[in-house]
């Protein structure tokens, strides 16, 4: 119960820019038995070590505006080479303010007014996505120079059925750094 | 052609359209590997909605519908009528209300209108002065239109029981009904325009629609139908028909400003003239009445020409260039009053307000003595006919520039697919066009409907001539 408080507690901070939150709280228990739960979570001002959204595999930065990570939140297993957020399907379409899932020139993607969510890699039982957006806010084509660009490295193989069982990945690229040699850790994982 | 408020926007065109009954593209058209798919709503256990600070700088404090709306009113659709051989140009925003207009009328009659919530008499329509681009927008836009349900999705039920401190129980159950609204419906129509509309403007690529359509006969116009569109089918196949000689005029133009086109059977008027009982109106010289059928016209409402000539052309030569490489000329001032009566008297020939046009490649172009119509901002909501113009008429063959020379109505305006029955091969299939062909043997496929002359002066010679070939070729048949 504390635990989840404490996750809580860490929503409500709120910075400009990326910034991080490293959740924590003391507990103390008074004479008489109460406990006390102070939050004492630590902001790590400004954009962690590495966060750029031009960098590979963190275009997904450019989905938000002040994006709050919490460091340490339990997740599933990832290997290494899937660098990026995993966002389940549902919420996909939401990020780039989209209905759905669009299908053009015989190709998945899914296409909002000024944003688009390209897939560009299928392996095993994920599923990774490029984000490519429109800064000036105006429309974004569906022959954009960057979407067809990301379509290069599109799945072959992809097919609808696919998204629905699969992990989404957002901010995979082409250019994503290798970690061939790294020993897979097979327990949970926090970022 | 004046005084012809657009009505593209408002409540007096048919939206009881059919479908054009046209087949899809051959080998070698444009559109031939497209098919527009409508894609997957994803439904699943989660419920969330993004947070105002959570949302980036392309989403927030900004409604992505009227964007949307803002980015296709910009655009332009070509209605092209199959059985009444007309064109209309209208903008994105208007052929968009036209297709929700058309889908809810299917609606309302199909086997499912028992469940079909929607009454013709809810929707807010735009005030009388509004016209065109504006009383789309206006209908569009209008917060209870958006909201006007058409169908209730299942009702979602919860029951909850509280267990109070001294153990009494309380339930509370709560239905939520949702429904699927008309801005819905805007939107699901909006998505496959706006394919298409990726599709036609996609020069980039040799593959692009936009690319190859550059390439393609002139007579050869591709798109999709309109009532398709209306009635949700998904995949969505292209369609092809062939122009007659005599519309072959403005198709540079159409894909010049990369308007998509959407065939149908029954537009009606989609542009009419609205005059007072006492103002004339005469057929002889196209003033004041109703599109003319069969004549391959493609009619613009005069503020979509205003838009397009400040946007992509220039006022400043002499015609104004419209688009690229695309000039208008006026053979006769287009909007002044009819005077036929007068020149009835004197024999002169009735003025021509079918307005041409071409490029300026054509030869003479700047020694023609051409010009585009007086002034552009005193028929604030007219409209003009682009097509073949007996006072200037071109022969446009498949690629290249037109000629001068008058087309042989009954012979070179025959129906093409009565010409691809009785010759024996499609027109829009042929892989190199037969133009400007002096031959005067019949057994060319199309000789009869392409044969051209090389000069001005032996117009009336080479109109027998042609006439002969025909006879003789039917004769033979």
């Amino acid at each position: 119960m504390v635990e989840i408080l404490t996750w809580f507690d860490s929503l409500r901070y709120h910075q400009a820019g990326v910034s991080a939150v490293v959740p924590s709280c003391i507990v103390n228990t008074s004479e008489n038995q109460d406990v006390l739960i102070s939050p004492k979570s630590e902001v790590q001002l400004g954009p962690p070590e590495g966060s750029d959204s031009k960098k590979e595999g963190q275009c997904w930065l450019g989905l938000f505006d002040t994006p709050m990570l919490l460091r340490g939140f339990p997740m599933l297993f990832r290997d290494e080479e899937w660098s990026g957020i995993e966002i389940p399907l549902d919420m996909l379409p939401m990020l780039v303010n989209s209905r759905k899932i669009s299908k053009f020139g015989g190709k998945i993607l899914i296409k909002g007014f000024a944003a688009a969510l390209v897939p560009t890699k299928k392996a095993g039982n994920y599923i990774a996505w490029h984000v490519v957006v429109n800064s000036t806010g105006g429309h974004l084509s569906y022959t954009d120079s960057e979407i067809q660009s990301c379509l290069g490295s599109y799945p072959r193989d992809l097919v609808i059925g696919d998204l629905l069982s699969a992990r989404h990945i957002v901010g995979w690229s082409n250019n994503v750094r290798s970690n061939a040699g790294e020993s897979p850790r097979k327990e949970l994982r926090y970022i | 052609m004046i005084a012809y408020p657009c009505d593209s926007g408002s409540f007096s065109a048919n939206y009881d359209v059919k479908w054009s009954g046209l087949k899809r593209p051959k080998a070698g058209c444009a559109f031939e590997k497209v098919s527009i798919v409508g894609g997957m709503f994803v439904t699943g256990g989660i419920s969330c909605i993004l947070g105002k600070k959570d949302k980036a700088v392309h989403i927030r404090n900004r409604d992505d519908y009227t964007m949307r709306l803002k980015w296709i009113s910009k655009k332009f659709v070509v209605l092209y009528d199959v059985a009444d051989k007309r064109a209309w140009l209208v903008d994105g925003a208007s052929a968009l209300l036209h297709l929700v207009r058309a889908s809810l009328k299917r609606d309302s009659t199909d086997i499912f209108s028992a469940q079909f919530l929607y009454k013709e008499s809810s929707l807010v329509e735009a005030p009388p002065e509004f016209n065109g681009k504006r009383a789309s927008v206006f209908v569009l836009t209008h917060q209870s239109n958006m909201s006007l349900p058409l169908y209730a999705k299942p009702a979602a039920t919860r029951h909850e029981t509280n267990v109070g401190q001294l153990g009494a129980h309380s339930s509370v159950t709560t239905h939520t009904r949702t429904y699927y609204c008309l801005k819905d419906r805007i939107e699901s129509i909006y998505e496959v325009l706006e394919q298409i509309i990726a599709h036609q403007a996609d020069v980039a690529s040799e593959d692009g629609v936009g690319f190859r359509v550059k390439h393609t006969l002139r007579q050869q116009l591709e798109g999709f139908d309109f009532m398709d569109i209306a009635t949700d089918e998904d995949p969505l196949w292209p369609r092809t028909t062939s122009l007659q000689p005599r519309g072959r005029g403005w198709v540079d133009f159409i894909r010049a400003i990369h308007a998509i086109t959407l065939f149908g059977t029954g537009f009606g008027e989609i542009i009419q003239p609205t005059r007072a009982e006492n103002d004339p109106s005469c057929g002889k010289c196209n003033y004041n009445v109703n599109v003319p059928k069969m004549a391959d016209y493609l009619t613009v409402c005069i503020s979509d020409m205003r838009e397009i000539l400040q946007k992509q052309g220039t006022q400043t030569t002499n015609p104004w260039r419209l688009v690229d490489n695309i000039y208008w000329h006026a053979p006769d001032p287009p909007f002044d009053p009819c005077r036929c009566d007068s020149t009835l008297i004197s024999s002169a020939p009735s003025p021509d307000r079918v307005q041409v046009l071409l490029p300026a490649t054509f030869p003479r172009f700047w020694r023609r003595g051409m010009c585009s119509p007086n002034d552009l901002s005193l028929p604030h909501y007219g409209a003009v006919l682009f097509g073949y113009s007996p006072r200037f008429p071109l022969r446009w063959g498949g690629l290249g520039d037109p000629e001068v020379s008058p087309l042989v109505d009954g012979i070179e305006n025959l129906d093409p697919s009565f010409a691809d029955n009785m010759l024996g091969t499609s027109i829009g299939s042929l892989s190199t066009p037969v133009e400007h062909s002096t031959s005067t043997s019949s057994s060319t496929s199309t000789g009869a409907m392409e044969m051209s002359s090389t000069s001005d002066d032996s117009n009336e010679e080479t109109a027998r001539k042609r006439s002969k070939i025909f006879k003789d070729w039917m004769k033979g048949k």
